[in-house]
């Protein structure tokens, strides 16, 4: 894609490898962004729902649901 | 369905998103694409990554401690929030900086790391900010952990500013400055001849400042989703 | 906070009849630990033990011939310090947490501001009485004096700086889970521009360097020194607020 003139060292590989880690690491932080996201969204959903109820809230959430493990 | 406690979206956000996504693509395309090659060879097109980035993340870390003073002048949920959401993203950027740096090292100082001034406080920034997220999850009460994250985030940026003026008063260093007066021993420096170059150059800096205010405006609406989220979460669990 | 905490007994040296003076009561502080110290002496008989097994350590680890030694005995000497520091700093807070006495000396009518002189002051003593030690050892095990003048400069400039951050930043870490491991990870990297002048310094001065090439390394950690201490002693008022 680029043109080599004499002289130039080919150190392409670097360059390929740097894009990599720009992928990796801007890639990675953007996927655990959104991991977080729908975790929380999840969280939000569920317990607006026991509000919703406005029941007997504390029998109901005990048993193990994931927004509740602590 | 829940709107309630998730933000409302936001248009001007929308629209920074769309527009720091494309100025994104644009900018790396100009950096492979549009910029000559230097001397050095290709590798150097990952020169206008590193330095965009490492303003990304001196930016990050810049609102990171204004914020962080700001939370302990005011009080405000918010700052703390701003803080954390900054700092998180500083990580991100400054990490790619020091990776770009060591790749950029391999081929032209033969070298991944080198124990250079420059290297070392960059790597002490971003152990320092590292530290700053642990003392964070060390800590459950929300009023403290804010508190004393405010007070270690100043004293680390006070800090890495006090380490990077050290070592950058040294002349030892073999880091090339390629804006302003070259180090007499830098190794590696290139000069942006070609006009091509300069604009990319410019257009990679502004391209991420305007990344990294997107990224930590998302942090932070993120942020105080989850602080609604588990405010709700402890209201319904005290009943 | 609650008020039968006000009912704990305060120890004595804080019990004043009004608000102390601030020197006064940073004096008595210090006095209070190590008085403490001295009757226990657990502290400083485990900083001691672990500085002398740190320099042994490091003459096997780094095989201290007479070249090596001229170069790396000033790095032996600061990481040694730092990390005997270390081990002080966290008891002499977390002591204080756990027999319920950090309270009652918040509560009590002295300046906050005196509470973090008296601990710095303190944990300032354990550190010099380390390196006092390390330097009479240094100079039997490797022939090397270290009783040069600037080099006591040094030490005392780059152990006040260490003490003042390290006050503030473990009784941030007295709160946190997991209390030991936490304080090195936060220390460590904002006292650099501390460790890094003091190395630097002290291996220049026992190479014998002109003093032209190395003043510039103790003038860098004064100033650190100065930056670092106000910004300690303004913060640690929130760190203790409650």
């Amino acid at each position: 894609m680029l043109l080599q003139e004499a002289g130039i060292p080919d150190n392409v590989a670097y360059l390929v490898l740097g894009l990599a880690a720009l992928v990796v690491i801007f890639g990675g932080w953007l996927v655990s962004f959104i991991v977080r996201l729908r975790g929380l969204r999840r969280d939000a959903a569920l317990l607006a729902e026991l509000e919703a109820e406005d029941g007997p809230v504390q029998t109901v959430v005990a048993p193990g649901t994931p927004a509740q493990a602590k | 369905m829940n709107r309630t406690l998730d933000s409302a979206p936001n248009r001007v956000l929308t629209v920074l998103t769309v527009v720091a996504v494309l100025m994104f693509v644009m900018a790396v395309g100009m950096a492979l694409f549009y910029a000559p090659t230097d001397r050095q060879g290709d590798v150097q097109r990952l020169f206008y990554l590193h330095l965009g980035t490492f303003m990304g993340g001196a930016l990050a870390f810049f609102i990171g401690a204004i914020a962080s003073v700001a939370y302990l002048v005011w009080r405000g949920e918010g700052w703390d929030a701003l803080a954390l959401a900054s700092i998180e993203v500083g990580l991100v950027f400054s990490g790619f900086t020091i990776v770009s740096g060591a790749i950029w090292a391999r081929p032209i100082w033969n070298t991944w790391w080198t124990w250079d001034p420059r290297l070392t406080s960059a790597a002490i920034m971003w152990l320092a900010y590292a530290a700053y997220l642990m003392l964070r999850n060390g800590i459950d009460e929300p009023g403290r952990r804010a508190r004393f994250a405010a007070v270690y985030g100043i004293v680390a940026f006070s800090s890495v500013i006090f380490t990077t003026v050290i070592t950058r008063v040294r002349p030892d260093t073999i880091h090339p400055v390629v804006v302003g007066p070259s180090p007499q021993n830098a190794q590696g420096s290139f000069g942006l001849e070609s006009p091509a170059m300069r604009v990319t150059l410019v257009f990679n800096i502004v391209t991420f400042v305007v990344l990294t205010i997107t990224l930590i405006w998302h942090r932070l609406r993120m942020e105080s989703f989850s602080r609604r989220v588990q405010a709700l979460k402890m209201k319904l669990m005290a009943r | 906070m609650s008020d039968s905490i006000r009912s704990t007994p305060v120890p004595a040296a804080a019990q004043p009849r009004r608000k102390t003076g601030f020197w006064q009561a940073t004096l008595a502080l210090t006095a209070k630990d190590l008085r403490a110290e001295l009757r226990g002496r657990e502290l400083i008989n485990a900083m001691l033990l672990y500085a002398v097994l740190a320099v042994l350590i490091f003459s096997f680890a780094l095989e201290l011939d007479r070249e090596a030694r001229e170069t790396s005995i000033a790095g032996v000497f600061w990481v040694t310090v730092i990390f005997a520091g270390m081990l002080g700093l966290n008891r002499s807070l977390a002591a204080e947490k756990d027999r319920g006495n950090l309270d009652a000396l918040l509560l009590a009518p002295i300046d906050r501001g005196a509470l973090f002189f008296g601990k710095m002051l303190s944990n300032l003593v354990y550190m010099l009485i380390v390196a006092g030690l390390l330097i009479v050892l240094v100079t039997i095990l490797f022939n090397i004096s270290l009783l040069v003048p600037w080099l006591l400069a040094v030490i005392l400039l780059g152990t006040v700086g260490f003490a003042a951050v390290g006050t503030l930043l473990s009784s941030m870490t007295v709160h946190t889970r997991a209390r030991e491991t936490m304080l090195p990870i936060l220390l460590l990297p904002v006292t650099l521009p501390i460790i890094l002048t003091s190395v630097k310094a002290s291996t220049a001065i026992l190479n014998g360097v002109a003093q032209a090439d190395w003043i510039a390394w103790p003038q860098m950690l004064l100033v650190a020194d100065v930056i670092l201490l106000a910004l300690s002693y303004i913060l640690f008022e929130f760190v203790v607020e409650e």
